[in-house]
């Protein structure tokens, strides 16, 4: 069995296609869409996701503020940051932010369904 | 009659008896009397009849010429003269008629130029663009509200006096001349632009450069002034910087698209049994997102060149970069700086300094401590790091500082439009000794690999020439004390090095400094038409193009102006005989000579600091903190203008180390040059 996914995104296909993917593959997902929402979800303990997924832009919320939240209360969760920016800055912000990897869009769902599987062997 | 009574008393004396003697007496009195009487007549008809109608007349015609007589009153007689009267009412009445004429035509003039004057100026108030209407002779005519808004930081415009008060006079005047020239020879009729010309006007406070569009004011074939119409460079910068900025949100668009796509040709390609041609469709669909994520790399790369040309962007030694931080950083403890002499950052400086100069600012504020200032120039991208200790910044706590204004000089901007304007970031990283650095990814070079484009401008080959000038200085002018001087600091910017080899001066630009004090009001600056291509590799230097000089004045013209712009002034210039031997080249051709006494600020900043070390104007502007803006450093312009501020600056510490009059001054600068010479081996 399959952790516990957080998928943090906004609008987009990926909101509406990941989470259903995801808990086909076994996850536990849980899908918030701006950084309030997240702060609710992860505020109590026992609450922390195992993965969580989370994109630069939220809105108007700054992806990398709820990566950094995040890894502030579940310290051992495994963090994915998705970013459409170009270049080594977006990935040295995200893991200044916390994240443990970083995915620069547009990405193969394979490379992310590995990354996660990892983990879940890791674990 | 006098004649009469003499010939009476002597007919009187002759004759013999009385009574013919009282015949005599009465005959005598009787033609007397007639003749007394035949005058008066005579003097009371030439009275009457001329002399008092003429007198009238004359009185007639006056009072018409003056316009005091109404139209209408009849002319007085004067039958005996003849065609006179008649001739003068005619010549009154024409005049009347003609004043008359002219009193309604000049009225009505009047008010139709007051009804257009009225209408123009109110089209002028409104307009968006600062309008200032000045006369040949570069006096303020006119000026509406948007013009004294735009140019307000620099002074007051004020009518009826020179525009010169606030725009630098030779951009404009230089202008005017092309043209004027333009005009002459009639090549407006063909011109795209006709009698209107773009130019940058640099503001009196050396600082602001506003960009102008100058149209001439011809009334027929005269020339009678010029409009200036302008808005403020920053705007445009502004608005050409949010273009940039657009395309790069649109990048990141087209990435999120193709993201999306991506995903959905990878969850169809796992949909088992997809009939035949699903699958052939949804590989051809994943290389085309491949190629969409590659144009959005395009865009990206599109949009920040054009962000790097509309900024004023250039390559500063990162060091130089720091040290602008310390003086910008109003702090307790200064900021340590570490940078290697050799890199280069590519950005807008006054922005980045500013930008780590309120952080540092805002760091020490939040209780950060050792702030340390470091440049680390990787493979693909350098850093700039600013270290320090304490309390943790997160993202969340630089967000609020990103998003405040910079600096009111800067206008209302963030941190985040400068890092935006850079494409790049900001962030806080952990570092393993406890303490903390925020980290900024710039473009960097390394000097000493780009040949091309180099911050310090290699030492201009020393040679001695100081036989340039005439050794016996008059005497009150040798004992001038250096901050008693008139002097002319100058400085060229030239095709190349060698001036024997054909090189030649493609600008040049001079300050009258007097007493010591620079004054701003007395400028020459111009480009010079060298008469031959420019090297691609010295316009990356000074940025002076082939198209910029194709309308210059020759040398010749140049250097005569010049020679009189620095008439019995010394002449000051920062490794003085490169510039003077291309003076004085040109001076050749133009068959005058130049016999001013030459001070080379190299060699006097030698006297004070000795020969190790780079003597640059940088590194010279540097150490006695003359603010260089990046905009204005290699030109003549920026150039002269901070050899002045540096001249000034050496003055008590030249008085302190014994150079005091202007004669010592030549005396230590000869015997340095004379110590390089030796030193290099010449």
């Amino acid at each position: 069995m399959s952790g516990t996914l957080l998928i943090v995104i906004d609008d987009s296909a990926m909101a509406r296609w990941l989470p259903g993917h995801f808990e086909a593959l076994g996850w536990s997902v849980a899908h918030v869409s701006t950084g309030v929402d997240v702060v609710d979800f992860a505020c109590g303990t026992n609450r922390c996701p195992d993965v969580a997924l989370i994109d630069a832009v939220l809105g108007d919320d700054d992806g990398h503020v709820v990566c950094e939240d995040i890894r502030a209360a579940c310290p051992d969760a495994y963090l994915v940051m998705t970013s459409a920016r170009a270049g080594q800055t977006a990935r040295l912000k995200a893991l200044a932010a916390g994240a443990d990897a970083c995915l620069l869009k547009p990405f193969a769902l394979s490379r992310l369904e590995t990354l996660l599987d990892r983990r879940h062997e890791k674990k | 009659m006098a004649g009469l009574v003499v010939l009476v008393a002597i007919l009187l004396s002759n004759a013999a008896t009385p009574e013919a003697r009282v015949l005599l007496v009465r005959f005598a009195v009787v033609t007397i009397f007639a003749g007394v009487v035949t005058s008066a007549a005579v003097w009371i008809w030439l009275d009457t009849h001329i002399a008092r109608p003429l007198d009238k007349l004359a009185r007639y015609g006056l009072a018409a010429a003056h316009g005091d007589r109404p139209v209408g009153e009849p002319v007085p007689t004067a039958s005996h003269l003849g065609l006179a009267g008649p001739a003068v009412a005619a010549l009154s009445f024409s005049l009347q008629a003609a004043k008359s004429g002219r009193d309604e035509a000049v009225g009505g003039a009047i008010a139709r130029a007051e009804r257009q004057t009225a209408r123009l100026e109110t089209v002028l108030h409104d307009l968006r663009e600062g309008i200032v209407i000045c006369t040949r002779d570069h006096f303020v005519l006119f000026y509406n509200p948007r013009a004294a808004e735009i140019l307000k930081a620099i002074g007051p415009l004020g009518l009826r006096r020179p525009i010169f008060d606030l725009l630098s006079a030779d951009p404009v005047g230089h202008s005017l001349v092309r043209l004027e020239k333009r005009f002459r020879e009639k090549r407006h009729l063909t011109h795209p632009d006709g009698v209107s010309l773009s130019f940058a006007a640099l503001c009196t406070d050396s600082r602001t450069t506003v960009e102008a569009m100058m149209t001439l004011v011809r009334h027929g074939d005269l020339l009678e002034g010029y409009i200036l119409s302008f808005s403020d460079e920053t705007e445009i910068l502004a608005a050409s910087a949010e273009a940039e900025r657009q395309l790069i949100a649109l990048a990141v668009k087209i990435r999120e698209e193709a993201a999306s796509l991506h995903l959905v040709a990878d969850l169809l390609d796992r949909v088992d049994g997809l009939p035949s041609p699903g699958p052939a469709l949804i590989e051809t669909m994943v290389a085309s997102v491949a190629d969409l994520a590659v144009s959005a790399d395009a865009l990206d790369r599109l949009a920040m060149d054009h962000l790097a040309r509309a900024w004023p962007m250039g390559a500063i030694a990162a060091a130089t970069l720091f040290d602008l931080v310390i003086e910008r950083a109003r702090m307790d403890q200064p900021v340590a700086v570490a940078a290697d002499p050799r890199t280069l950052i590519l950005c807008d400086s006054a922005a980045i300094a500013t930008l780590l100069a309120r952080l540092s600012e805002w760091l020490a504020r939040r209780g950060g401590q050792a702030l340390f200032l470091a440049c680390v120039p990787e493979a693909e991208m350098g850093f700039v790091d600013l270290a320090f200790t304490g309390d943790e910044i997160r993202i969340r706590d630089l967000s609020a500082f990103l998003d405040k204004a910079l600096d009111h000089d800067l206008g209302p901007v963030t941190a985040r439009d400068v890092l935006a304007r850079h494409a790049t970031d900001i962030w806080p990283e952990r570092l393993a000794d406890g303490g903390q650095r925020l980290r900024m990814p710039l473009e960097m070079r390394d000097a000493s690999r780009v040949r091309a484009l180099p911050i310090h401008w290699p030492e201009r080959r020393p040679s001695y020439d100081f036989d340039l000038f005439d050794d016996r200085l008059p005497d009150d002018l040798a004992a001038t004390p250096l901050d008693r001087l008139t002097a002319v600091v100058f400085d060229t910017e030239t095709t190349g090095l060698e001036p024997s080899r054909g090189d030649r001066m493609v600008s040049i630009s001079g300050v009258r400094l007097v007493n010591g004090r620079i004054i701003a009001a007395e400028v020459f600056n111009t480009f010079v038409n060298p008469e031959r291509p420019i090297p691609p590799a010295s316009t990356l230097i000074h940025g002076i193009t082939d198209a910029m000089v194709a309308d210059a004045p020759p040398a010749v013209d140049v250097v005569r102006r010049f020679r009189d712009f620095a008439r019995d002034a010394v002449l000051v210039a920062h490794n003085a005989p490169f510039d003077m031997r291309f003076l004085v080249l040109a001076g050749e051709m133009a068959d005058i000579g130049f016999t001013n006494p030459v001070l080379d600020t190299v060699l006097l900043a030698a006297h004070l600091h000795g020969t190790e070390g780079a003597l640059t104007l940088d590194r010279l502007a540097e150490t006695y903190g003359v603010d260089l803006p990046e905009e204005s450093r290699h030109t003549a312009y920026g150039d002269a203008m901070a050899t002045a501020a540096v001249f000034t600056c050496m003055l008590k510490p030249l008085a302190a180390a014994g150079v005091v009059t202007l004669e010592q001054a030549i005396r230590a600068s000869e015997a340095q040059s004379a110590l390089r010479r030796r030193q290099s081996g010449y």
